[in-house]
């Protein structure tokens, strides 16, 4: 439990006094001082104008423009890219102004090469524009070594996937299913969670926040736990091999959240996703009978949301302590 | 000093003369947001599966609203009842959560049963209903829903009023006066922070609303405006610009800096930039009180929340059919300009003073 939360709990427990709470807030370094307002407002003020201005800018190449011709558009796209590295090249990247011009300059290539999709009408499918840019900003990714830069190219290689599977039909003869699409982000995803969280213990950067794992654990366990329920509920079409996958994907998670990195956040996406699983084994074999079906499931949702709380409240106090 | 562990920072609060004794033991229902969230999802599958069940167990006397009514009075009075006979026990309160949920649905049933051509009255209802359950049912993820539920449920009714652009304005004051009270009234903080929780869920959900649907504020050459419609979208687009304003109005005030200096002014017109911009991207204002907010009381998940309103906010207002894509992104592009001077306006009035070994700027 961090400071402030304490802190408020003791007030509410009448160990602390209202009257003391601004000074104990203040000691515990729970709120931000004056310096701390000034690095806050400064990452604030750069971070949403390089936003607000990027998305201006790609919002003006996606309005339909009659009076513009190819060349002022290209111009215009390529000296957004331009600009972008120039900033790039003067703050360097060790500063948060580098690092965030390197941001808008990823995203104002990606709207180049939507801008070429949609002058030239190449043919090409949306997620080869998408691979394209996961290809191209790759170096630009590899040196700005920042976690948001990460999680832009892992967001910008699933749509590609997911776009790949759309519109591709079947290779060698074999229909291309929704499954294939679940198991290739699952592919992905877990792969990149491992590289992440394998260089996270070793590099004292950016990459130890845990906002990454934490997304990448989502994306991971979502997509294995569709990958379940399409099993339950498309048993004769879909894999057996899914539930396997998801019996590794939770062993593993257990493993390694409780005795190497420690996050909960995790296992509470474990828990739901037994939750999610068992409930549709039971939906599917039990409602369709009679209304008591339906409050089996229901009980049993109860029941092991109450288990799954009570073990990761009981996990948490212990690592308080 | 920045305490590591809830003994230590006792220590540090009695060397301060602030507490005596020992520390209160922290207990194990103190549960981490996350794992709090895990329940309230896992709560409302298990309350669908219930009111399936009710539902179809008792379809032979559900026959009119009154019986859907009474029913779901029924069940949500026993799942308060659960809540305060075992507030401390996992079952009790999955089940409780479950059980209000159901009945919740039935007492929704019940009254587009018998308003069925009156949406606002069965949306004030409902509202009535969740603040009656947020004051009897002592459960935290309960009462963030419940919050949550009524403050939707308000904003139904004033789209079905045609009232719809005050929504998030509305909500940003109510959000923003609650989280700068947090400390204020601490006593009763678990019971203020779940609401203001749910309400600042709500103002996202009204944030986005208003971005996807066409109409929502009735900015732009929407077909069969009722009369009067421009001024609704004016006013309401300008309550998220002055609940910004009166939040860092508060903010400045609650960190002691003088009313009539230069600093106080020049952040109050920075703040005005962006909340001239939200007359015509209403969301950019609302969700930057909630980072703000988020910041400002030390509450990182409150922060993040912000964080995501502003990142879905842009994402959603590219689709929005209320203006042009040329008039939005002279709009952003512009908006982002003066932020970005307003930084470099920042760094000449308030230098970043170093600390031994940092480089960075």
């Amino acid at each position: 439990m961090d400071a402030r939360r304490l802190i408020l709990r003791w007030v509410e427990q009448e160990a602390l006094a209202p009257s003391s709470l601004p000074r104990a807030l203040a000691l515990a370094e729970a709120l931000p001082t004056q310096e701390n307002w000034r690095r806050f407002l400064d990452r604030l003020l750069l971070w949403l104008g390089m936003a607000l201005v990027a998305s201006g800018l790609i919002f003006f190449l996606a309005y339909n423009w009659k009076e513009l011709g190819r060349l002022a558009k290209f111009s215009l796209a390529e000296a957004m890219v331009a600009g972008a590295m120039l900033f790039v090249w003067r703050l360097g990247l060790d500063r948060p102004s580098g690092k965030a011009a390197l941001f808008g300059a990823c995203l104002f290539l990606g709207a180049l090469l939507a801008l070429i999709g949609q002058t030239y009408q190449t043919g090409a499918d949306t997620f080869e524009l998408f691979g394209s840019w996961a290809a191209m900003i790759l170096p630009w990714v590899l040196v700005g070594r920042s976690s948001y830069l990460w999680l832009l190219w892992l967001a910008i290689v699933n749509a590609a996937i997911t776009f790949y599977f759309q519109v591709l039909p079947g290779r060698f003869g074999a229909p291309i299913t929704t499954e294939h699409q679940l198991w290739t982000l699952f592919a992905f995803d877990t792969g990149a969670l491992l590289l992440w969280e394998g260089l996270a213990a070793r590099r004292p950067d950016g990459l130890r926040q845990r906002l990454g794992p934490r997304v990448l654990a989502t994306a991971s366990g979502a997509f294995v736990t569709a990958l379940v329920m399409l099993q339950i509920l498309d048993e004769y079409r879909a894999s057996a091999f899914g539930t396997p996958a998801w019996l590794v994907w939770l062993a593993a998670a257990l493993a390694i959240y409780r005795r190497t990195v420690k996050d909960l956040f995790v296992l509470a996406g474990g828990v739901l996703s037994v939750i999610l699983i068992v409930a549709t084994y039971f939906a599917k074999h039990l409602t369709h009978t009679d209304s008591g079906g339906f409050l089996v499931v229901g009980l049993i949702v109860v029941l092991l949301s109450a288990a799954g709380g009570w073990w990761l409240k009981h996990l948490a106090a212990g690592d308080e302590q | 000093m920045r305490a590591s562990d809830p003994q230590s920072l006792w220590s540090c609060l009695e060397a301060e003369g602030l507490v005596v004794g020992t520390s209160p033991p922290t207990g194990v229902s103190a549960a981490p947001w996350f794992v709090r969230v895990m329940l309230g999802i896992a709560g409302w599958i298990g309350g669908l599966f219930l009111m399936f069940f009710v539902g179809l167990a008792l379809k032979d006397v559900l026959q009119s609203p009154a019986a859907y009514l009474t029913t779901g009075l029924v069940v949500c009075t026993a799942a308060a009842m659960l809540f305060r006979a075992q507030p401390d026990s996992d079952f009790a309160s999955q089940l409780g959560l479950a059980l209000s949920l159901a009945g919740q649905g039935l007492v929704l049933t019940a009254l587009t049963k018998a308003l069925p051509n009156n949406s606002s009255a069965v949306a004030i209802g409902m509202s009535f209903w969740e603040a009656i359950l947020f004051v009897s049912v002592p459960n935290f993820v309960h009462r963030v829903w419940a919050s949550w539920a009524g403050a939707c449920a308000i904003l139904f009714a004033l789209a079905d009023w045609h009232l719809q652009a005050y929504g998030p304005g509305l909500l940003a004051i109510a959000c923003a006066w609650i989280w700068l009270n947090e400390f204020h009234y601490a006593r009763w903080g678990a019971t203020l922070r779940a609401g203001a929780y749910g309400l600042t869920l709500a103002l996202i959900f009204a944030v986005a609303q208003q971005a996807l649907i066409p109409g929502a504020g009735w900015w732009h050459g929407t077909a069969n405006r009722p009369p009067g419609s421009d001024y609704h979208a004016w006013i309401g687009a300008g309550l998220g610009g002055i609940a910004l304003l009166g939040l860092i109005r508060g903010l400045l005030t609650r960190e002691a800096l003088e009313p009539a200096s230069g600093a106080r002014w020049r952040i109050l017109a920075a703040a005005g930039v962006l909340a001239a911009a939200s007359l015509k991207a209403p969301g950019l204002a609302p969700a930057m009180a909630i980072l703000l907010l988020g910041y400002a009381n030390g509450n990182r998940l409150l922060a993040a929340l912000g964080v995501a309103a502003l990142g879905g906010y842009l994402f959603l207002y590219y689709y929005s059919l209320e203006a042009t894509l040329l008039y939005k992104s002279t709009l952003l592009a512009t908006t982002g300009m003066a932020l970005l001077g307003a930084r470099t306006l920042l760094h000449k009035w308030w230098p970043v003073s170093r600390q031994p070994g940092d480089s960075r700027a």
